[in-house]
C-alpha cells in the first residue's frame, strides 16, 4: 500500500518531469506528438480540479450553516447565487446542457448584471483605500522612502495627459524611468525568481519537494 | 452586526439612495421595466451595496458579496462543463464515431480526472495523488527548459549585448562604477566609513547621473547593467553586505526603490481606472447624467 | 489641529476622491492624448499585416470584470482596427471570467463594422490548463480547440480553417490582468513557437513587462486606461478610455496634493515634537 500511496506518485512525477524536459530538446515528430498528447491530458485533468474548488466552497458554507456559526445567514446567499446560476446554465436558454452555450438567456444576464457588476465593484473599492493610504502613510521618512515617493509622483504625472500640460518633458522622463532604472530592477528580481523556480522544479522532479502530495503518509 | 450604529447607517443610507434614484429613473422613463432595465437596476444595486462597505461593514455588503461568490462558482463550473468536459470528452466519446485508439486517448485523462475528484472521499483521497503527481511533474518538467531559454538566457543576453555598441556615456559610467567599487573596497579594508552610502550623498549623486543621462540621451545600457548587477548583489545573501559588496547592494536598493515607486504609481493609476469604470456605469447607464 | 488632520477619518478621503472623480466626469474638458511608442508598436504591427492573404490576429482575453475598464477599451479598439483593415480576428480566453466580456466586445464592433461570424471572426471561449493549452495550440490548433464557443467546428469555419498551429497567426495580442504575458505567453509560446507577441495589461502589471519589451520578446505594450486612450486616439474612435482620462488626471492630482499635504504636516509636527521634547528635557534639568 505504501508503494501505491507514496512511491508511485513520486515515480510518476519523476517520469513525467524527465519526459517533459526531453521532448523540449528532441527535434523529432514523435516528440511533438507526445507533447501534444501529454499537454492535452494535462489540461483535461485540470478541468476536473474546478469541481474540487466548487466542492470545497460549498462544503465550507454548508459547515457554517450546520453549526449556525455567526453570520451563517449569509451562507444561504452563496447557495442561492450558486443554484440560480447553475439552473440558468443547465437550462441553457432552452437548449439543455448537452449542446454548446446558447447566446442570451439567464446565464448571460446573470453574468453581466451580477457577476461583472459585483466583481468590478469589489476592485473599484480598492481605489479608495489606496488613496487613503497615500495620504496617511506615504511619508518621506528615510532616503529610500524619498526615492520611492519621487518615482511614484513622476510616474503618476507622466502617465496622464495633465502631466504633459504641467511640464512638456514629463511623459518622456516617465518613460525613461520605466525603461531604464525600473527595467533594470525588475530584471534583477526576475532573474532571481526564475533561478529559484528552476531549482524548485528540479526538487519536485527528484522527489525532494513533495508537499503537493498533501498529508504526511 | 446591525447593533453597530455605523453599520445601520450604511445599510439605510445606501439602500435609500438606491431606491430613490432608481424610482426617479423609472419615473422619467430613462429606465424601463424590461429584462435590460432590470439588469441595470440589479447591477446598480449590487454596486452600491458593495460600495456601502466604504462607510462601514454592513449586511447589504455581506449579502452582495456572498451572492457574488455563489454566482461566480456556478459560472466557472458551467464554463468548464460546456467548453472542456462536453466539447473535449462527452461529445467525442459518446456522440461521435471515434476509433478505439481515439477513445483511449480520451479515457486516460478522464480516469485521472476522476481520481483527482477522489480527494473529497477521505478513504480514497490518496488516489488523487496519482493525478496530482502527473500534473505537478509534467508542469515542473516543461517549465525547466522554458525558464532557462525564455526567462534566463533571453534576459541576460540583452543586458550584456550592448557591449558591442556602448556610447561614450556608457563607457564613462562603467569606468566610474568600477573606480567607485575599488575605492569602496580599499576604504573598507582600512576600516573607513560608508562613503556616504547611507546618507543623502549617494542618492543625490545617482539622481544627478540619471538626469545627465536622461537629458543627454546616453548611458542607458550601462545603467541597466549596473542596476541588474546591483539588484542581484542585494538579493545575494551568502556574503555579508559590508564594504564593496555593501556599497553595490546599496545601489541595488535605490534601483529597487525606483521600481517600487513606479509600481506604486501604476497601482494607483489602475485602481482609479477601475473606479472610473464603475462611475461611468453609475452616472451613465444608471443615472443617464453623462453625455456619450 | 495638525494631529487632527493627520488622523482624519478616512471616510472623508473616500468622499473627496468620489466627488473629485464625479465632478471631473460631469464637466468635460478634453485633454490632448499623445500615443507613446510602446502603444504605437502594437498598432503599427497590425497595420503592417493588412493586405496579406488570410491575415489573422489572435486575441487572448486573459482578464476579468475586475479590470474591464482598463482592458475592454483596448480590446474593442484592436478588433476595430483589424476589421477596418480586413484582418481576421480569432478570440480566446485563458481566464474564464473574460468570456462574456470578449463576446460583448466582438458583438458590438462586428455589428458596427458589418463583419460576419465564422468568416471574419470567431470566439473560441475558455479552456483549462493555460500553459498546457498553449503547448497544445502550438502543435495542433484544431486539436486544442476542436469547436468554438458556440459549438462550430474550427476545421470547417473559413476564419480558422487555415490555422494549423499557433505559429500560423500573423500576430498574437494578449490582454492580461495577471501573469499570463510573462508566465505563459513569453515563457512558453514566443521562442518555442516563433510567434510575434504584443500585450495589453492593467497598469498594476505593466511595470513588470519592461524587461520583455527591451529584450524584444514583447513587441509592444498598451498599459492600463492611459494606454487604452492612446490606442483609441490611434484608431480615431473615442471611447470610454478617452473619456476616462479627465477623471484619471483629476484623481492623480488629488492624490499627489494629498501626499504633499500629508508630508508637510508630518514634518511640521515632527519638528514641533522635537522642540517640545528638547524644552521638556531642559525643564527637567533645571
Amino acid at each position: 500500500m505504501i508503494f501505491l500511496k507514496r512511491t508511485l506518485p513520486l515515480v510518476i512525477a519523476f517520469v513525467m518531469g524527465i519526459v517533459a524536459i526531453s521532448i523540449y530538446y528532441i527535434p523529432h515528430q514523435a516528440a511533438v506528438d507526445l507533447n501534444e498528447l501529454l499537454s492535452k491530458w494535462d489540461r483535461i485533468i485540470a478541468a476536473f480540479a474546478a469541481f474540487l474548488g466548487v466542492y470545497s466552497l460549498l462544503y465550507l458554507h454548508a459547515g457554517r450553516l450546520k453549526r449556525r456559526q455567526v453570520g451563517w445567514g449569509y451562507s444561504v446567499f452563496v447557495y442561492l447565487g450558486f443554484v440560480v446560476m447553475l439552473t440558468a446554465a443547465i437550462y441553457n436558454n432552452g437548449a439543455g446542457p448537452l449542446v454548446a452555450l446558447r447566446k442570451g438567456g439567464a446565464y448571460d444576464w446573470l453574468y453581466t448584471n451580477v457577476f461583472v457588476a459585483a466583481d468590478a465593484s469589489m476592485f473599484a473599492i480598492l481605489s479608495f483605500f489606496i488613496a487613503s493610504a497615500a495620504y496617511r502613510t506615504f511619508r518621506a521618512r528615510t532616503t529610500e522612502a524619498t526615492i520611492l515617493l519621487v518615482a511614484a509622483v513622476i510616474v503618476m504625472l507622466g502617465r496622464v495627459p495633465i502631466g504633459a500640460l504641467l511640464w512638456e518633458s514629463m511623459p518622456e522622463l516617465q518613460q525613461w524611468l520605466m525603461n531604464v532604472p525600473n527595467m533594470a530592477a525588475k530584471r534583477g528580481i526576475l532573474l532571481g525568481v526564475y533561478l529559484g523556480a528552476v531549482a524548485t522544479a528540479l526538487r519536485i522532479i527528484f522527489g525532494i519537494e513533495r508537499s503537493y502530495l498533501g498529508g504526511d503518509e | 452586526m446591525m447593533h453597530n450604529p455605523g453599520s445601520r447607517t450604511a445599510t439605510f443610507v445606501f439602500a435609500g439612495v438606491f431606491l430613490a434614484l432608481s424610482i426617479w429613473q423609472l419615473a422619467v422613463e430613462n429606465i424601463a421595466l424590461t429584462v435590460d432595465g432590470l439588469g441595470i437596476l440589479t447591477a446598480a444595486g449590487l454596486t452600491l451595496a458593495l460600495f456601502s462597505f466604504l462607510y462601514d461593514d454592513n449586511p447589504l455588503f455581506k449579502i452582495a458579496e456572498h451572492l457574488y461568490v455563489g454566482v461566480a462558482a456556478a459560472y466557472g463550473l458551467a464554463l468548464v462543463w460546456f467548453q472542456v468536459i462536453l466539447a473535449d470528452l462527452v461529445n467525442p466519446i459518446f456522440f461521435s464515431t471515434a476509433t478505439i485508439r481515439q477513445l483511449w486517448v480520451l479515457i486516460v485523462p478522464s480516469v485521472l480526472g476522476i481520481l483527482l475528484i477522489m480527494r473529497i472521499v477521505p478513504k480514497f483521497s490518496w488516489l488523487s495523488r496519482i493525478s496530482f503527481s502527473y500534473v505537478v511533474g509534467f508542469g515542473a518538467g516543461i517549465s525547466i527548459p522554458a525558464y532557462i531559454a525564455s526567462q534566463l538566457l533571453e534576459q541576460v543576453h540583452p543586458t550584456l549585448a550592448p557591449a558591442l555598441g556602448w556610447d561614450g556615456g556608457d563607457k564613462f559610467i562603467l569606468i566610474a562604477a568600477m573606480v567607485l567599487i575599488a575605492v569602496a573596497y580599499v576604504v573598507s579594508r582600512r576600516g573607513g566609513g560608508d562613503l556616504g552610502m547611507n546618507g543623502w550623498f549617494g542618492p543625490t549623486l545617482l539622481s544627478v547621473v540619471f538626469l545627465i543621462c536622461y537629458f543627454q540621451g546616453v548611458g542607458a545600457a550601462s545603467l541597466v547593467l549596473v542596476g541588474v548587477v546591483a539588484v542581484l548583489f542585494y538579493f545575494f545573501f551568502s556574503v555579508e553586505h559590508t564594504g564593496a559588496v555593501g556599497a553595490i547592494s546599496r545601489v541595488g536598493i535605490w534601483f529597487l526603490m525606483i521600481a517600487f515607486g513606479a509600481s506604486f504609481g501604476f497601482t494607483v493609476m489602475a485602481r482609479i481606472s477601475l473606479l472610473i469604470g464603475r462611475m461611468q456605469f453609475l452616472l451613465g447607464d444608471w443615472l443617464h447624467l453623462l453625455k456619450s | 489641529m495638525i494631529q487632527k488632520l493627520l488622523n482624519i477619518d478616512r471616510r472623508w478621503i473616500f468622499l473627496f476622491i468620489f466627488v473629485g472623480v464625479a465632478a471631473a466626469m460631469l464637466s468635460p474638458l478634453p485633454l490632448p492624448i499623445r500615443p507613446s511608442s510602446d502603444v504605437k508598436n502594437v498598432y503599427n504591427t497590425i497595420e503592417s499585416i493588412k493586405g496579406k492573404p488570410n491575415a489573422t490576429v489572435l486575441l487572448s482575453f486573459d482578464y476579468g470584470p475586475g479590470s474591464e475598464p482598463e482592458l475592454q477599451p483596448t480590446a474593442i479598439s484592436i478588433i476595430r482596427q483589424c476589421f477596418r483593415n480586413n484582418i481576421k480576428v480569432v478570440g480566446m480566453a485563458l481566464w474564464p471570467d473574460a468570456v462574456g466580456l470578449a463576446q460583448a466586445a466582438f458583438d458590438s464592433v462586428s455589428r458596427a463594422e458589418g463583419k460576419e461570424y465564422g468568416k471574419d471572426w470567431t470566439f473560441l471561449g475558455y479552456k483549462t490548463g493555460s500553459v498546457t493549452l498553449i503547448l497544445n495550440m502550438g502543435e495542433d490548433f484544431h486539436g486544442a480547440f476542436n469547436v468554438d464557443y458556440r459549438g462550430n467546428k474550427t476545421s470547417e469555419m473559413p476564419v480558422t480553417q487555415h490555422i494549423a498551429k499557433l505559429g500560423s497567426f500573423d500576430y498574437v495580442v494578449t490582454l492580461a490582468a495577471g501573469k499570463t504575458i510573462d508566465g505563459v505567453w513569453v515563457t512558453y509560446a514566443v521562442d518555442r513557437y516563433r510567434i510575434k507577441l504584443g500585450g495589453a495589461t492593467t497598469a498594476v502589471t505593466s511595470p513588470d513587462m519592461f524587461p520583455y519589451l527591451q529584450s524584444g520578446q514583447l513587441n509592444g505594450l498598451v498599459s492600463g486606461l492611459a494606454g487604452a486612450a492612446e490606442y483609441e486616439t490611434l484608431v480615431r474612435t473615442q471611447g470610454s478610455a478617452t473619456r476616462g482620462m479627465q477623471p484619471q488626471s483629476a484623481a492623480h492630482l488629488i492624490i499627489i496634493i494629498s501626499i504633499i499635504i500629508g508630508n508637510t504636516m508630518y514634518f511640521v509636527q515632527r519638528r514641533r515634537d522635537r522642540r517640545q521634547s528638547v524644552s521638556g528635557n531642559e525643564e527637567t534639568r533645571s
